[in-house]
């Protein structure tokens, strides 16, 4: 594969989504980064280049990702980055409401549908 | 007018004055426990005053050193014997014939003095005493004991029964040589009424309590001993009145309990609190346990005097069992939640890992990737089936939440059909579409569920055959037809197929939970539409979905 522009930052609190998130990307071609958490993703981003893309986990605690919006939106460095929701619930219309998400991957997650949204947002 | 024998009464005035003394005394007793009755209070006291003023005046002529002094004050007296209304007080001879007569013997007996006195007092009882010498056993007391006290029977001059309290006293002069009698007859029929009116009220009310069928009640005496019984303690505990009264209630209670002093603690509970309430397993007669409510009551008198307890005991065992079971119902759903999202997490990431390993991994042999691709149409289908575990939980519970908005129906079966074009293919099922355009505001993602299930079980069912899907309107209503030509439904399976973990006998042998079609009427129900099924068997099966165009909206404004 080839070596593509960016990283890609995964937030999730289970550990085989993340391996899988970052077996799948790397396997594409992307450079991922991961934490476990919304405290710990804002710590990474103070202290990194601004990634491509951000791949967030709705339900995570301690601080789940609508916390973790309103935290992101202040941090002028890297508040830019586009957000994408990744969910396990059917419904998303008011889930996306509660931040500016630039999109979302349900889950299961169906790789088509992933690579549409990253290329579309990380190219 | 009344004729006295003044000799007589200035012999007996004291004894009079005792008289007199003791109905003010009973009156005035009676005013200060406000028992009353229909008596007004201030007339009541006026007239104690009036007697005890009367009984002062007597008791100081008593004796032989006043039997000289009656003059002015005998005078008051006789005036005031004469005013007393509420009672007949006259005097009898010591042959028994009136001697005098006043107002209230006038009012109560209905004679005027001048009919009566010197007439033998036993005009005044009925006949049947006076045939079985009652008027001469009652002066025969008097002489004997000094005083003769009854309630009884009298008779007015009208022929007309009164319940009367009557006091005889005997009069004797200095010398002890009886002069004669003082009758004292009070009216006491309205008093009597009442008290009969409350027995008979006591009597309805214990006649109630014994009747109760569905619940034990029943009294304790101070110490915890059952004193009375009804027929719902019979029912519920199994023993009869006979052998249990004067038990102690422990014997309702199992050993542990009764070695702990559990009903002793109840009683000192209810007694110190007024009431104490609980519920436990109790003992029938046989032995078997029930699971019972009890309430214990104590019970006090006017002067807090503790009188015992009444206990009310009801069967609780079913409503218990049914508590039970809503709980373990309700257990089951959390724990098909819990679990549903617990095992769709690792499952996601197998999914991922090998649908990644199929798409980028270098896999030279084709028996690797073919394999492959089986297990993740496996993995598919456990993910499928904790799909619809997870539906079930949300629709038992009441969570099926719908997100509304504009969908076409013909589009979204489009859709759908396109994605199982292969296996229908495979299946040898040619798809009919009949699609006229059908707009409404529903759930996009659960009516393409719906769409799903019917389209997939009609070529699960109608392998190799033809299969019609039809949209179009129905008045304003959408309707969905998805008909196979398979194996069909046989009449009695028809309603059974939309019931949870129901599948139609003849397709046993297909997998799944059964709960497809019951997912599917929920969502179309809670959409506010129907879904009916008409089959032949062995010639196939029409599923038919009616939907509103929106959702009946609550709020006129939505």
């Amino acid at each position: 594969m080839p070596k593509r522009e960016g990283t890609i930052l995964v937030v999730d609190d289970d550990p085989d989504i993340r391996d899988a998130l970052r077996d799948t990307l790397q396997d594409a071609g992307y450079a991922v980064a991961e934490v476990t958490g919304g405290g710990e993703a804002l710590t990474w981003l103070r202290s990194h280049p601004a990634p491509a893309l951000i791949l967030l986990d709705w339900n995570m605690t301690p601080m789940n990702a609508p916390q973790f919006m309103l935290e992101f939106c202040r941090e002028k460095p890297f508040s830019h980055v586009p957000v994408v929701l990744i969910t396990a619930d059917m419904h998303v219309n008011q889930k996306l409401r509660s931040g500016p998400y630039r999109g979302y991957i349900s889950k299961p997650v169906d790789l088509d549908a992933l690579f549409d949204v990253i290329s579309r947002l990380a190219g | 007018m009344p004729e006295y024998r003044d000799q007589e009464l200035a012999d007996s005035a004291e004894l009079v004055g005792e008289i007199v003394r003791s109905v003010a005394n009973r009156w005035r007793f009676r005013a200060e426990a406000g028992r009353l009755g229909q008596h007004p209070l201030d007339e009541t006291l006026r007239l104690v005053q009036s007697l005890e003023a009367a009984a002062r005046a007597l008791e100081g002529k008593g004796g032989p050193a006043g039997a000289g002094r009656l003059d002015g004050d005998d005078d008051r007296f006789r005036h005031l014997v004469d005013s007393v209304s509420d009672y007949a007080i006259f005097l009898l001879t010591r042959e028994g014939n009136v001697a005098s007569w006043n107002t209230g013997a006038e009012r109560i007996k209905g004679y005027r003095a001048e009919e009566v006195l010197g007439k033998h007092f036993s005009i005044f009882l009925p006949k049947e005493d006076v045939e079985g010498g009652k008027p001469e056993r009652e002066l025969a007391i008097a002489v004997r004991d000094g005083r003769y006290t009854e309630e009884g029977w009298r008779v007015r001059k009208s022929g007309q029964r009164f319940w009367a309290h009557v006091t005889i006293t005997a009069l004797r002069n200095a010398e002890g040589r009886l002069t004669g009698f003082v009758k004292v007859t009070r009216d006491v029929d309205d008093l009597r009424k009442t008290t009969e009116a409350l027995r008979q009220s006591e009597e309805r009310f214990r006649l109630m309590v014994e009747a109760v069928r569905d619940y034990a009640i029943f009294m304790l005496d101070p110490e915890g001993r059952i004193a009375s019984w009804n027929v719902g303690a019979q029912r519920l505990k199994g023993y009869s009145a006979d052998e249990i009264i004067g038990k102690h209630f422990s014997i309702f209670y199992p050993e542990e309990e009764r070695r702990r002093e559990h009903p002793q603690y109840e009683l000192a509970r209810a007694k110190a609190e007024g009431r104490y309430e609980e519920e436990g397993w109790r003992l029938r007669k046989d032995g078997s346990r029930f699971w019972a409510n009890v309430v214990i009551t104590a019970i006090f008198d006017a002067e807090k005097r503790h009188l015992g307890f009444t206990k009310v005991t009801r069967d609780f065992t079913e409503a218990k069992r049914l508590r039970e079971a809503q709980l373990a119902i309700e257990l089951r759903d959390e724990f098909l939640s819990i679990a549903g999202h617990e095992l769709r997490t690792p499952l996601t990431a197998l999914l991922m890992q090998l649908q990644s390993l199929a798409r980028f991994g270098q896999i030279e042999d084709a028996r690797v990737q073919q394999r492959l691709e089986k297990t993740v149409a496996s993995a598919m289908r456990l993910e499928t089936l904790i799909a619809q575990m997870l539906d079930v939980s949300r629709i038992t519970a009441g969570r099926l939440e719908l997100e509304t908005e504009q969908v076409g129906l013909d589009a979204l079966v489009r859709e759908v059909v396109d994605r199982f074009s292969e296996l229908a293919a495979e299946s040898r099922c040619e798809v009919d579409l009949r699609l006229e355009p059908v707009q409404g505001c529903w759930d996009r993602l659960r009516l393409e569920q719906v769409v799903t299930n019917l389209v997939s079980n009609a070529i699960k069912y109608g392998r190799g055959r033809p299969i019609e899907i039809e949209t179009r309107r129905d008045g304003a209503d959408a309707m969905l037809r998805v008909t196979d030509h398979g194996l069909g439904i046989a009449p009695e399976d028809r309603q059974r197929i939309f019931q949870r973990f129901e599948r139609s006998r003849r397709t046993r042998e297909y997998s799944g939970f059964g709960l497809g079609l019951w997912i599917t009427r929920s969502i179309v129900e809670a959409s506010g539409g129907t879904i009916a099924v008409e089959s032949q068997p062995g010639r196939g099966a029409t599923f038919t979905v009616r939907l509103p165009p929106a959702l009946e909206e609550t709020d006129a404004q939505a």
